[in-house]
């Protein structure tokens, strides 16, 4: 809605290129592939999540609000009902870390979208060549404050919740940034930009599929999507980190996973998947703009939707056994795609013009 | 890997298996061949996409559908309050406590139930010498307050039908299907 605008207002007053700037980015980060998609996205997420559950699992799921369209809009009941709540804090919690944790995770975890390209003709907030490593940088901080949480709330379940967390970083953040750095490794490149484009013949899940399968499972762990859902195991540990928190609060630090799968899958759909490829990028802001954005979001939503899809068919592991898959397979994982890509690459099969 | 010393009571999984039983504190830990596993993710994979592609469906959709019961089903009954001759025996024959005994104003004894506390035995109603109950099929028992499960007199002898939850609400019948199990058909002629 306001894009063209301000393309319109460009033209017509002859804005000032700072001006412009500024407000196509402040946009960019609060409505289009900013906050309000993100939660629009996380809201019909959390519904897809309990409505596949309920049909794998022979029941109906989530249908008293909306109807006629199967419940599509309880997450957003959801989101209303949380805002309204009262929010209680504890007495014997850390009362500052408590109440900051939830909203520094969540700025986290979506200020990689300032760097993350979403369409070849509108350039994201802040540019650089160097963006995939900033990108990874930034992300990585999130889980941080996730143990914080648990901490600053006083309560022995929400140790645990935290306790876990933070094990389960250390075992798959590692092949995360290992698996994409090999794919950096095939591309030579850390910028978004001419990643998608060197995906014009083949995508990245075929030129390293170690690598995909790698950090898709690490994005699952990352994201706490079933079978990784450890650290808020609800029938152990009533919600883990997130335990002392209520109203608003509790639905920032539920809503974080999947802001995290939003930012997560939008970073894998353009490394693996090819971005916005089938579409080039034209003139103008509908050819330029919103169609080659609607492909990317539509690859991010394919991969969210197997990602919620497994809640329905895995139990949870146990943490010993996360750990060990993590460390064996999905750590050996990413090793061998990072050597399959330095092969690729000095043994001649890839060349980049 | 290696031989790990652990204590031997300790059950640390499926995948652990004991090397040396004479001594009963070595234990081996193994790491699962990876091929079987992968094959039964898939596998896992492939069933929970069959279902979610051709959903079959158990639930009844509850407060707009509800199963038909049989006539001989146990619901909720009423007194009938003239026919009663007052001699206790539901009273003495109930195990969960829920009829107790009350005068009512021509000072005879008549039963008053705690729909809370039933559970739907119907000994009360068998045991009756004059069949001074009135039974039906309802059982949701759903009320706003606990205490309007407490009834007097008066209210043990309104008709439950009258205030039934599920009044308006579409009949279900249970059908066996050759693919998909039971089902639930809508009951015509009602």
């Amino acid at each position: 809605m306001m894009l063209p605008l301000v393309m319109l207002l460009k033209e017509i007053l002859g804005f000032n290129d700072t001006i412009y700037r500024t407000v196509v980015g402040l946009g960019y980060m609060i409505i289009y592939p900013g906050l309000l998609l993100v939660v629009v996205i996380a809201a019909l997420m959390l519904w897809a999540e309990r409505k596949i559950a309920a049909l794998v699992q022979l029941r109906y799921g989530p249908l008293w609000v909306s109807r006629r369209i199967g419940g599509a809009l309880q997450g957003f009941a959801d989101l209303i009902r949380f805002s309204f709540q009262e929010v209680i804090i504890p007495r014997r919690s850390d009362v500052i870390p408590f109440l900051l944790s939830p909203g520094l995770a969540i700025l986290f975890s979506m200020l990689p979208i300032a760097f993350i390209p979403i369409s070849p003709s509108i350039h994201p907030p802040v540019y650089s060549d160097l963006a995939l490593l900033v990108v990874i940088a930034i992300i990585s901080l999130a889980p941080i404050f996730i143990v914080i949480m648990g901490w600053a709330s006083d309560n022995k379940f929400a140790f645990v919740g935290s306790l876990r967390e933070a094990l389960l970083i250390v075992s798959y953040e590692i092949p995360l940034i290992i698996s994409i750095i090999s794919m950096a490794v095939i591309y030579k490149s850390l910028d978004f930009y001419e990643i998608v484009e060197r995906q014009y013949m083949l995508p990245g899940m075929i030129l390293n599929p170690f690598a995909f399968i790698a950090s898709f499972i690490a994005v699952l762990r990352t994201t706490s999507r079933f079978p990784f859902e450890i650290s808020e195991a609800e029938t152990e540990i009533v919600a883990g980190p997130y335990t002392e928190y209520s109203g608003l609060m509790f639905g920032l630090s539920m809503g974080l996973a999947y802001i995290k799968l939003y930012v997560y899958t939008l970073i894998l759909s353009l490394i693996f998947l090819g971005g916005w490829l089938p579409l080039q990028g034209g003139e103008g802001f509908l050819l330029g703009f919103l169609a080659p954005s609607l492909v990317v979001i539509l690859k991010l939503t394919l991969l969210s939707l197997v990602a919620v899809f497994l809640r329905a068919i895995y139990g949870r592991y146990r943490l010993d056994q996360a750990i060990r898959l993590g460390w064996i397979y999905v750590f050996g994982l990413s090793i061998v795609s990072l050597i399959w890509s330095l092969a690729l690459v000095y043994g001649g099969w890839v060349r980049w013009v | 890997m290696g031989v790990k010393d652990v204590d031997p009571g300790e059950d640390l999984g499926s995948i652990i298996e004991r090397t040396a039983p004479e001594k009963n504190r070595y234990y081996r830990v193994e790491i699962p061949k990876l091929g079987p596993a992968v094959l039964r993710n898939l596998e896992a994979l492939a069933t929970g996409a069959k279902y979610l592609v051709r959903p079959i469906r158990i639930t009844v959709d509850y407060p707009r559908q509800v199963l038909e019961q049989p006539p001989w089903y146990r619901g909720m009954f009423r007194l009938l309050e003239d026919v009663c001759i007052g001699c206790s025996l539901c009273d003495i024959i109930c195990p969960s406590d829920a009829i107790r005994m009350v005068l009512n104003p021509q000072k005879k004894k008549k039963p008053v139930i705690n729909w809370g506390r039933c559970i739907f035995c119907y000994y009360c109603v068998d045991i009756c010498p004059v069949e001074a109950f009135d039974t039906t099929t309802i059982h949701d028992v759903a009320y706003d307050r606990y205490e309007d499960m407490l009834t007097n007199i008066e209210e043990f002898t309104k008709d439950p039908r009258e205030r039934d939850p599920s009044k308006g609400a579409m009949r279900m019948r249970i059908k066996f299907d050759e693919r998909r199990g039971f089902i639930y058909e809508p009951v015509k002629g009602r």
